[in-house]
């Protein structure tokens, strides 16, 4: 190596391999330890990604299979764009890709009921590398989540805390590389947003924000308070008309860019059976489409099963008077943003977690769902402690019971890849049942306890963001 | 040994090492995992088929007329009247054998429709109780599709079993016309390789 005037020179592209550069400076005396955790969270990631995965997973590999090599969308509830990633991934490894499950995808079969087809796909010879290949692009965004945390939490011994807590978070872990799921990849964007409107810069958080709803719409439900905090810092009616403008772009565009993909990509013509109903009904029957045995836009269905999945009270009068719970709620929430004094982007943080709570503790949730609040609620643990960490335990271990619900579907039928036997077990809850215990009485007390624990701590919260007087005094 | 601090080591050595730790490691892993672990293709085991669909019979709804034919083990179901939306043409089995449906519980069958007016359509018979409408479904091209039918999901079993088949078609959004026939082939009660007894 050269040396000039006793410093040693650096070849150009060594500076890649400075992997301290990812770090804010604030932890930088903090790399060696960083690094170790970095590391143990990729080993952890690498050894559940070929092992594991759920009828969802090998449902989105068939999707972006077909994509990839037909140009066909199936049409499911799902926002398209992610299945143009799956794609993409799947191209760059088309060499690598087992043909047994290539051939599996695009052969004339069809199952009744039809998640006879993932569940047989789980089983198949090369499971493993189509799962990683699967789950590449959410190693990417959950490890850059996990480094984007560090930016965001300005303290240096919290920002570790929360990249620690993210890392080895049975949830992340749960979701993304034991059920499969993609909600990752909008979250990381949702985590962006939050960082660039943290430093200020609103068009970059807005354009993250369009993206995060662009891969999945839930993120839409953060746009309103998002709207209300730069209305407010805005002076003036055109400065603030422009800045209703900008949001209202952010967030049409993403969703008309997927009706738009909906509408102009040929679509696979998935035969829909007829003969079934509710969710077992899915495809096309005749030129109609059919999504859960409704006619109608899949999309559509997909963004009303917030409501659908809401908690509801009904009036005993002759008319059918429904009250919906979460969007209640989530009314009552935003109005109180609105005349919450002194905004800023920690407030917004908290009411953010709020938010999430709410969806969780009042709605019917896949267990997907449950990543989108984590991030907030990680970096509310890392801060903050107790009272929040005990109850964000309590919070996590009755997730597990909850999604009981889902049965085998969320316990034994992810374990295929890895024990393909698992195929014909039944899942816990059926267990329970055959064993004469009352599963429905436990799983819903089980539920009613995290619903309890998710709006103890929305309390808390928002009695800390709303009434912080009132907090300090006690 | 004191070790260097950090930031100092050979940018080539730590080069290799990142490679080494974010590529090759995985790599070998996730290529081992997939040779060890002990995957199986998907395959059926047939307890019963019925190749020849002799003894089968025509039933049609009221108002349309179908004949049957069968040739090289595929039976075709065709329309000699007008049959239109919700109106059916079939083939009735005779009286099954006796298969162990806890055992041989898929049923299996290849159908190929002409066009996406034409639904194809199954229903099972057990000795008790109506019809099992099992499947109506529309395909967008004129390929065989294979259909592959958990009895189970539809409450058949060893106490309730399977008694006779109707393979048939019915006419969906425009009526079809005379002429129009859907074919069947392959017809099997099977179970998965591997599946436990």
């Amino acid at each position: 190596m050269n040396e000039v005037g006793g410093t040693r020179s650096v070849p150009w592209w060594a500076r890649y391999a400075d992997w301290t550069r990812l770090l804010p400076e604030s932890v930088k005396d903090q790399s060696r330890r960083i690094a170790k955790l970095f590391l143990l969270g990729l080993a952890l990631r690498i050894v559940l990604s070929p092992s594991f995965g759920g009828t969802d997973a090998a449902t989105s590999s068939w999707i972006s299979t077909v994509l990839m090599t037909k140009g066909q969308l199936i049409l499911s509830n799902d926002p398209p764009p992610i299945f143009y990633l799956h794609a993409l991934v799947f191209e760059a490894f088309r060499p690598i890709y087992p043909a047994t499950i290539f051939n599996r995808f695009l052969s004339p079969v069809a199952f009744t009921p039809s998640i006879l087809l993932p569940i047989s796909i789980l089983r198949e010879p090369g499971i493993g590398v189509v799962l990683t290949l699967l789950k590449l692009p959410y190693l990417a965004f959950d490890l850059a989540s996990a480094v984007l945390l560090l930016w965001l939490v300005r303290e240096p011994q919290p920002a570790i805390r929360a990249f620690k807590i993210w890392l080895f978070n049975p949830i992340v872990l749960y979701v993304s590389y034991f059920f499969g799921q993609f909600d990752i990849v909008a979250v990381f964007f949702v985590i962006l947003a939050f960082y660039y409107n943290q430093h200020g810069r609103r068009n970059a958080a807005l354009l993250a924000l369009s993206v995060a709803i662009l891969f999945k719409d839930f993120a839409i439900v953060l746009v309103p308070f998002f709207l209300v905090l730069y209305l407010e810092q805005k002076p003036g009616f055109f400065a603030r008309f422009k800045e209703l403008l900008k949001v209202a772009l952010a967030s049409a565009a993403p969703l008309a860019a997927q009706f738009l993909i909906a509408l102009t990509q040929t679509p696979f013509y998935e035969s829909a059976n007829y003969a079934l109903t509710g969710d077992q009904m899915n495809g096309f029957f005749g030129r109609s489409i059919y999504n859960r045995g409704e006619p109608g836009v899949p999309l559509v269905q997909g963004f009303l099963t917030f409501i659908g999945y809401s908690m509801k009270l009904t009036t005993f009068s002759p008319i059918p008077d429904v009250i919906y719970l979460f969007p209640l709620a989530y009314l009552i929430l935003f109005v109180a943003w609105i005349l919450l004094r002194g905004k800023d982007a920690g407030k917004l943080w908290n009411a953010t977690v709020v938010l999430f709570l709410l969806i969780y503790a009042l709605n019917l949730f896949h267990p997907q769902w449950f990543l989108w609040g984590q991030p907030f609620l990680i970096v509310l643990v890392a801060r903050q402690r107790k009272p929040v960490s005990p109850l964000y335990a309590g919070i996590v271990a009755l997730f597990f019971a909850y999604i009981l619900y889902f049965d085998a579907i969320a316990y034994t039928l992810p374990l295929i890849p890895l024990i393909p036997a698992a195929a014909f077990w039944p899942g816990p809850t059926s267990m329970m049942r055959n064993a004469g215990l009352p599963a429905d009485l436990i799983l819903n007390l089980a539920r009613t306890a995290f619903s309890g624990l998710c709006l103890a701590l929305a309390f808390l919260l928002f009695r800390n963001v709303w009434l912080p007087s009132r907090t300090r005094e006690q | 040994m004191k070790r260097p601090p950090s930031g100092t080591m050979d940018p080539r050595l730590r080069l290799a090492a990142v490679i080494l730790v974010l590529l090759i490691f995985p790599v070998a892993y996730v290529a081992a995992i997939n040779a060890v672990l002990p995957h199986t293709s998907l395959a059926f085991e047939a307890g019963w088929t019925d190749q020849s669909f002799s003894g089968w019979t025509v039933n049609v709804s009221q108002g349309t007329s179908a004949v049957l034919s069968v040739s090289n083990g595929t039976l075709s179901v065709i329309s000699t009247g007008t049959v239109t939306p919700r109106q059916f043409v079939a083939a009735d089995s005779p009286n099954l054998p006796q298969v162990d449906i806890s055992r041989y519980h898929f049923l299996i069958v290849s159908i190929r429709t002409p066009a996406y007016y034409v639904g194809a359509r199954i229903v099972m018979w057990t000795g008790s109780g109506g019809p099992i409408l099992a499947l109506v479904k529309t395909y967008a091209d004129t390929e065989f599709h294979t259909e592959v039918i958990d009895l189970r999901f539809f409450g058949l079993s060893t106490a309730r079993p399977l008694r006779m088949i109707e393979l048939g078609w019915e006419g969906v959004e425009i009526p079809a016309s005379a002429g129009n026939h859907v074919e069947f082939r392959g017809l099997s009660l099977a179970r998965e390789v591997g599946e436990p007894a």
